[in-house]
Parts: structure tokens; sequence; C-alpha cells
């Protein structure tokens, strides 16, 4: 079953178009990687999903309900959006993963002291690092905590925007399969350039002239 | 008992003028016109005040002094609009909305309840009174004004990424929100810590030097300065309030093209 449908979408930033009137469905338990040039707009694609973005004409559906009837923030908390750039906003770590359920609105229960251990080492961070002061971490070690963040809320659906750029080859190459062993979203959708993660994906779509390109994995 | 300046006691001050006149130009310190310019304009600007608040003190019509009231608060919008650096048509309108509510508030209960004055129009405490509330309010504003918004610009990842996670626009521009209000009282706060001990109030000098004894003059002071307080937390955590409901969009996001080109100050 469809768990996201673009219909006839287009995307423009500032006039320029990023996408073109684009039709595409897309079905549980998927992992799709796409590539691209810089500037084509990826990053923008990715914020359609949850609202980040809104595409100039055409409907995004979730679960078979447009976006726009859903509560947008309830919504990104499903459809979990990680930016390339890793931003933490301490002090400590531990405030950090559970920043997300200090939000009162949402009466999420915060995970237990194992569940953060648990998620912190499949990011291959010991769970000393929960005491640890955020801003004293490096680039690629911010970049995993980040991860484990969004992990914890257990999305329905986790998009990465260049999820390894910052980390070192080892965690690159298994960083699907460390995301899997904490939990298992119905969707993943990344933005890489990275060919041993995209042949780790389902699918592979290339966003180029305004229009995804289905690629051979 | 009211020490009036007779007119010789006037022309004497401002032999105290030509001593600074003197002394810039033995020195050649080139503030000549500056010195010339910045005295003539005061004198004139207060000689005006004082003939307008003449015509004032004697009319004692409530339509006047409320729409007195109204100007005042209108150019203080304006010109708080203006320094803030953030000029928009919505935040005119949100300092506008916010002076009139905090000040106004305010400034009704300091007369009828504090002072007790009646007529409550009454000139002589309703228009310095006015004053000083607006002209406090009108600092404390612009310093959230413009902390908000050029938070909001420097921290746009910040936001971005806690809006990521599910947070709306309150709960994303939480910290700068707070910094923002408690810069906007930092002034208002420093200056009641070091009145009487390091500086005595220029309202109280001023009623001290026209006759009131020390002990009604520092009743007046200390309930205007709460006052003052209160109207400069009134009305810059509305004018906040608004401004975040302009600054950010329906979906929580900051409205990008408003930070495009804009430098602040």
């Amino acid at each position: 079953m469809a768990i996201f449908q673009l219909e006839s979408v287009s995307i423009k930033i500032q006039n320029q178009p990023v996408l073109e009137k684009t039709d595409l469905t897309i079905s549980r338990d998927n992992i799709i990687g796409i590539s691209g040039p810089s500037g084509a707009g990826k990053t923008t694609f990715l914020k359609i999903f949850n609202r980040l973005w809104e595409p100039t004409t055409g409907e995004v559906l979730f679960e078979g309900k447009p976006l726009t009837s859903l509560e947008h923030t309830q919504l990104r908390r499903e459809v979990i959006l990680l930016f390339q750039e890793p931003l933490l906003f301490g002090p400590l770590v531990r405030d950090d993963l559970l920043y997300p359920f200090s939000l009162p609105r949402f009466k999420q229960a915060p995970p237990g002291e194992k569940s953060l251990q648990k998620t912190l080492q499949a990011m291959s961070l010991p769970s000393s690092y929960l005491e640890k002061n955020s801003s004293e971490l490096s680039g690629g070690e911010k970049q995993r905590v980040a991860i484990a963040r969004s992990l914890l809320l257990k999305p329905k659906v986790l998009l990465l925007d260049e999820p390894t750029s910052a980390l070192d080859q080892d965690l690159s190459d298994s960083l699907l399969d460390c995301i899997l062993h904490v939990h298992n979203p119905q969707l993943i959708i990344f933005i890489s350039h990275d060919q041993k993660l995209l042949a780790g994906a389902n699918s592979h779509f290339r966003l180029e002239n305004h229009k995804l390109k289905k690629m051979e994995v | 008992m009211t020490v009036d300046i007779p007119l010789s006691g006037m022309i004497l001050a401002y032999i105290l003028f030509f001593l600074v006149f003197g002394l810039s130009q033995i020195n050649r310190l080139r503030i000549t016109k500056d010195l010339i310019f910045s005295t003539v304009r005061m004198t004139l600007q207060l000689i005006m005040v004082g003939w307008v608040l003449v015509y004032i003190f004697e009319w004692e019509s409530p339509i006047i002094i409320t729409g007195i009231f109204l100007v005042m608060v209108f150019f203080g919008a304006w010109t708080t609009m203006e320094r803030s650096g953030v000029a928009f048509f919505q935040i005119f309108l949100s300092l506008l909305g916010s002076l009139l509510l905090g000040t106004g508030f305010v400034l009704l209960f300091f007369l009828l309840f504090i002072v007790g004055v009646t007529p409550w129009y009454d000139p002589q405490f309703f228009i310095p009174l006015a004053g000083m509330i607006i002209g406090n309010s009108m600092n404390g504003s612009t310093l959230a004004v413009e902390r908000f918004f050029n938070g909001v610009r420097e921290k746009k990842l910040e936001i971005e990424t806690k809006a990521a996670l599910g947070a709306n626009a309150k709960e994303a521009s939480l910290e700068i929100f707070k910094q923002s209000y408690k810069a906007a009282l930092l002034p208002t706060l420093s200056s009641m810590t070091g009145m009487g001990i390091v500086f005595l109030p220029g309202m109280m000098t001023g009623q001290i030097l026209g006759g009131t004894p020390p002990l009604v003059a520092i009743k007046y002071q200390i309930t205007i300065m709460l006052a003052i307080l209160a109207s400069v937390a009134l009305s810059s955590f509305l004018v906040l309030f608004l401004e975040r409901r302009f600054l950010f969009s329906p979906l929580d996001l900051p409205r990008y093209h408003l930070f495009k080109n804009k430098l602040g100050k």
C-alpha cells in the first residue's frame, strides 16, 4: 500500500522551477536514495514530505490523506527530516535526546534510560556520552546524536539530507543498518552522493532538470 | 513653595554656555556649530512646549487630552519602528497596538487609583506622566523588536531544526523571545538599581527644586518607577507576541522573504 502519493506536484523557489508536474507513488517498507547536482533543489524536495516547504501546485498524500488536512507539527514527528548540518541545543547530549519530549503539547512519554543508551550505542557512541556537553562534540558525533534524537521519536518516515557527509567511512557504510537496528521506519528517503549508501537503497532517483528520473540500483 | 527663576538668572545661565563656547574656540575643537545648534534648538523647543503646555493646562478637555495621548503614541510607535530597523507596516501596527494598550492601561491605573487625580485628564498630571511612561516603553519596545527580529534571522537553522522535531513557532523561538524580553526590561531594571544611590532621578530632582518635600517626591518617584516598569513589561511583551505572529507563517516557519536584504541594526 502506498505511504506517499505525489499528484502533479510542482515546486518553485523564487520563480525558479525545482520540480515540474510530477506524479509518484511511494510504497511502504522502502528505502529510497536521491541524488542530483548541487542546487537542483533536493533538500527542498525532501521538505515537501512534512510541510517544511509547500509545493507550488499539486498535492501530497500521506497514508491516503492530503498533507494539508493533517496537523503539521504532529506530522513532522511522524515524518522526520534530518538536516545536513546537525544542530544540537544542549547543554548535555541527554537534553538533546529528550528535547522532542519536552514539548508539552505532545503527551509522548520520554524514553527510559536503557532506550537512550541503546540508541546512542547503535550510533557507535558510548552511553557515557549522555552526560557530555553537546558543544564539545565533533561534527560527526553531532550528526550521530541528531540521528539518535530523531530515532527516539520512532517516526514512520525518516528523511535524511546527506546523512553521511560528516561521518567517517566505517559508520557511513553501515548507517542504514545501524538505523534499522534501533527502529524500523516504514520509509526512509535519503539524499546522498555516496555510491555505497545509494547501493543500499531499494530504488534510486536522480533529480535533474526539474524531473525525477528513476535510476538502476 | 515654587521659586521662579528671574530673567537675570536665565541670562546668567547662558554665561555658562559662553564658557563652553570659549573653551572650544580657544582649543579649536571645531564643535562651535554643534554647540550653537543644540543650544538654540533646545531653547526654542522648550519655549514652544512651555507655551503649548500653558494652553493645554487651561483647556482641561478629556477629548483634547485623549487626542494628545493618541498623537504621542502614534509618533512613539513610528519612531520605535524606525529606530529598531525593522521597518514593516505590520510592525508599526503591532507597536501602535501594544503601546496603546500597555501605556494606556498603566497611565489610567496610575491616575485613577494610585494618585487619585480628579478629573483623570488633569493635564498637569496626565501630560508629564504620559511622556515618561510612553518614552520608557518606546525604549523597551525598540530593543524587543530589534532583538527578536535579528534573533530569528541569525538562528534560522535552530528554529528549522526544532520545527522539524514538531516545535511550533512559540516553542521554536522561545529562547529568542526570552532574551529579547530580558533585553527590553534591562535598562529600566538597571536604572531602578542605581536610583537614589548613584543618581537622583530627574523627576524627583525637579519636584524637590520646585518645592515639594523630599518624602512626597520619593513617593511619586517610587510609584512612577513601578508604573514605568509595568508599562515597559506589558508593551514589550505584547509587541513581541504580535511580532512573532507576523514573522512566522501558519506552518510555524519563519516567513523567509521578510528577512531578505534586511540589515536591521
